[in-house]
């Protein structure tokens, strides 16, 4: 995919998770389209460009989202880099193998942002936070399979 | 064709009255907030809801007033249903109100009623929470939770919600509420800011 069109997908993503996806709720949880492009976005270019596509993301999700410290920027940056070095490692090109990759990053993202309002000082009980956290990696898993289908990602 | 130019007038009628059905929705919403905005005793300015928040792990909205129309930090937010929230940060522009539902927000309440105190806290989810009550607290299902007055910028008299459970926190030593807010805080489209 060309730079620019890479561009416009995170820009699409970004635009219907913050107006579309939360009608989508279930059990008070939305899909993370944007994790999930960032997910899409590292395993289709070159280092340089999926991380600064993946912290342009993470960017729009601090400036939407209620924390007041660039988490998002900082960690969306990390999965990247993350993404990148374990695809140089082993094959991930089927949709099942790359939806189990998106789960996987959702669920880390979870603990980091636990450990995060941990450190602010902000309680999240246990019940809620494993909720959220399994539920959401899944949801957003499944629905990343659904993205894969529209960009006919095979 | 008499049946193609039937069945386009069809489609076109049908369209109407979907906008139509849309506009009266929005007519009662808005003659709904009229009315708060009337009654109510505070100053109030009126917001459209732009955007929410993209993650599960907050709960926000992105309302199209900001320190342009004299919105700062702090200000609490209400629909004509009761309390939604309180802005945490403000543009020209836009402000981002944080919703009652969020874990890192909380208000001092009491029950209608008793007057009971509490602190009512967010779950991330569509219910809240009503911690510290003492363990014989006079509490009961389908009481009304207000906002006591005592945080700070909040009005005495807001309505939170109304109580769904409640139940013995772990330890033993005090109860706590579950809490549905009077607000339908997923489908917030129009809010009010009030100034003190």
């Amino acid at each position: 995919m060309s730079k620019r069109l890479l561009l416009s997908f995170i820009f699409i993503c970004v635009i219907l998770q913050i107006t579309i996806i939360p009608y989508f709720k279930i059990f008070g949880i939305k899909p993370d389209l944007i994790l999930s492009s960032v997910v899409i976005v590292s395993l289709s270019c070159d280092l340089k460009l999926a991380l600064a596509l993946s912290i342009f993301a993470g960017a729009f999700k601090d400036i939407f989202g209620a924390n007041t410290f660039a988490i998002n920027s900082l960690v969306s940056g990390l999965w990247s880099l993350l993404v990148i070095k374990l695809s140089r490692r082993i094959a991930i090109d089927i949709n099942l193998s790359r939806a189990g990759l998106i789960f996987v990053i959702a669920i880390l993202n979870a603990f980091v942002v636990r450990i995060f309002f941990w450190y602010s000082g902000t309680y999240v009980p246990l019940g809620i936070f494993l909720r959220i956290s399994f539920l959401d990696s899944l949801y957003t898993a499944l629905v990343s399979l659904l993205v894969f289908r529209v960009l006919k990602i095979k | 064709m008499e049946n193609e130019r039937l069945r386009n007038q069809n489609e076109f009628l049908r369209q109407k009255i979907n906008n139509l059905a849309q506009v009266y929705r929005e007519n009662v919403r808005l003659n709904n907030l009229l009315s708060l905005k009337q009654k109510s005793p505070y100053k109030v300015i009126p917001a459209k809801v732009i955007a929410r928040s993209p993650d599960s792990w907050s709960s926000a909205i992105i309302i199209d007033k900001g320190s342009n129309s004299g919105i700062r930090q702090g200000l609490v937010v209400i629909n004509y249903l009761g309390l939604v929230g309180r802005v945490v940060e403000t543009s020209s522009l836009t402000s981002k109100v944080m919703l009652i539902n969020d874990s890192n927000l909380g208000i001092s309440a009491i029950v209608q009623r008793s007057r009971q105190e509490g602190l009512i806290c967010g779950t991330l989810g569509s219910s809240l929470i009503m911690r510290y009550l003492p363990k014989d607290a006079d509490i009961k299902v389908s009481d009304v939770i207000i906002t006591s007055g005592l945080t700070e910028n909040y009005p005495k008299g807001l309505i939170i919600g109304t109580v769904t459970d409640v139940g013995e926190e772990f330890s033993g030593l005090s109860r706590y509420a579950i809490v549905r807010p009077a607000a339908n805080l997923s489908n917030i489209e129009e809010v009010l800011v009030i100034f003190p």
